[in-house]
């Protein structure tokens, strides 16, 4: 016996390309919700357009921040790539140990009983008419 | 039901108008230390006194040659801006050095707190002295403001070195724990070896870091003594802040050499 063709794909067959209506529906309940909430004061529609355009704000710098973004250090990343050794030489990585140790000596060089940086500032002390 | 998301959504406007201005000045914050910005303003500061300072000396100079109203208007004028920025200069030097103090946290805490107190105290002062320069209208009155800044000046230079002396003993201390602590991780990673090289090794080590001790107290004394004889021994500032620095270039030696010395060790490792 011959199986009448159904006349709507969609609604007979099993698996079906349109997505479900539960969700389309809830957004579209969302919007009666405010339309119905908008409709019913002017102050209510002025909130909900206060809060979207909110909303929206912090979007739009949420979304800036990731590109304006700067390294923990405080310093920018970098733009200009750093140029790459056609040969790099394989150096055994250094020890936290050794790398303390280099930074400790770096500190002990950097360190000036003469501090020069601090020196007093030369003023004339001598102004007068 | 309307209400309650009326509600909702209040609070969510509240919450947001709270935490954008808060991520704007997230954003907006420096990313400079405070150290840098002081630099930055105290070059700053310099910069614009040496240019002010040169208009001044030509409008005194006008002044002097023409002897008109409106000349000798000009260098008054002038020589308030000059006087300004020589107190901008100095307060801006001493905040410098203030926050350079502040950093020294191995440098005993009584100490510290007393000095940055003075210089504070003499910012203040400078605070009031470019006050009194603003209400300044005429010549007699911009010599004797320049002059009350004179008389203060050598106090000023005495608590410079002064700090100076303590910046350096504090570096110094600080750099000698830092050796220290490492010393003693260097000891733990490797095991505690028991060989006599290694033995040999920590113990000079150790005499080079009780040598900065030494020196760091050495200098404190220094201080010390000008502080409470300066007068009875004649002691200037400038004379004790070379005591200083003395010790601590001996202090930097027994330093470089026991951080040499901690390296050779971590090379036993190896």
């Amino acid at each position: 016996m011959e199986q009448p063709f159904p006349q709507n794909p969609e609604e007979n067959t099993a698996v079906s390309l349109k997505k479900p209506s539960v969700k389309k529906g809830g957004v579209q309940e969302i919007i009666t919700i405010l339309k119905t909430i908008a409709g019913k004061s002017p102050k209510a529609k002025l909130i909900l357009v206060l809060g979207a355009f909110t909303i929206s704000i912090v979007i739009f710098l949420s979304i800036a921040s990731l590109f304006t973004r700067k390294t923990p250090g405080g310093t920018p990343t970098p733009t200009i790539p750093t140029p790459v050794q056609s040969a790099p030489t394989i150096s055994p990585k250094p020890t936290l140990e050794e790398q303390k140790s280099d930074q400790l000596l770096e500190d002990i060089e950097a360190f000036d009983p003469t501090k020069k940086d601090l020196g007093l500032p030369s003023v004339d002390l001598k102004i007068s008419l | 039901m309307s209400k309650r998301i009326v509600f909702v959504l209040f609070i969510v406007i509240v919450l947001l108008a709270v935490c954008i201005p808060l991520r704007a000045q997230e954003n907006t914050s420096p990313t400079q230390t405070e150290e840098e910005r002081a630099n930055q303003d105290y070059l700053f500061q310099f910069s614009s006194y040496t240019e002010a300072h040169q208009a001044y000396i030509t409008a005194k100079e006008a002044y002097q040659k023409f002897g008109t109203i409106t000349s000798q208007q000009e260098a008054v004028q002038k020589t308030k801006i000059v006087l300004i920025l020589r107190a901008e200069v100095i307060r801006t030097y001493l905040q410098r050095l203030k926050l350079r103090l502040i950093a020294q946290r191995e440098l005993d805490s009584i100490q510290r707190e007393s000095q940055v107190g003075k210089l504070e105290a003499t910012q203040a002062f400078l605070e009031t002295h470019k006050q009194n320069i603003d209400k300044i209208k005429n010549l007699a009155e911009v010599n004797t403001e320049s002059s009350r800044f004179e008389r203060e000046m050598p106090a000023t230079n005495e608590l410079s070195y002064e700090t100076l002396s303590f910046i350096l003993i504090g570096e110094a201390q600080g750099l000698e724990v830092s050796t220290r602590n490492l010393l003693e991780e260097t000891i733990q990673s490797l095991g505690n070896p028991s060989s006599r090289a290694f033995e040999e090794g920590v113990s000079e080590i150790r005499r080079k870091l009780t040598a900065v001790r030494v020196n760091a107290d050495r200098a404190s004394q220094i201080i010390q003594e000008y502080q409470t004889a300066k007068i009875k021994k004649g002691l200037t500032a400038i004379g004790t802040y070379q005591l200083v620095q003395k010790e601590m270039k001996s202090a930097k030696l027994s330093l470089q050499e026991a951080a040499q010395l901690i390296i050779e060790l971590e090379n036993l490792k190896g």
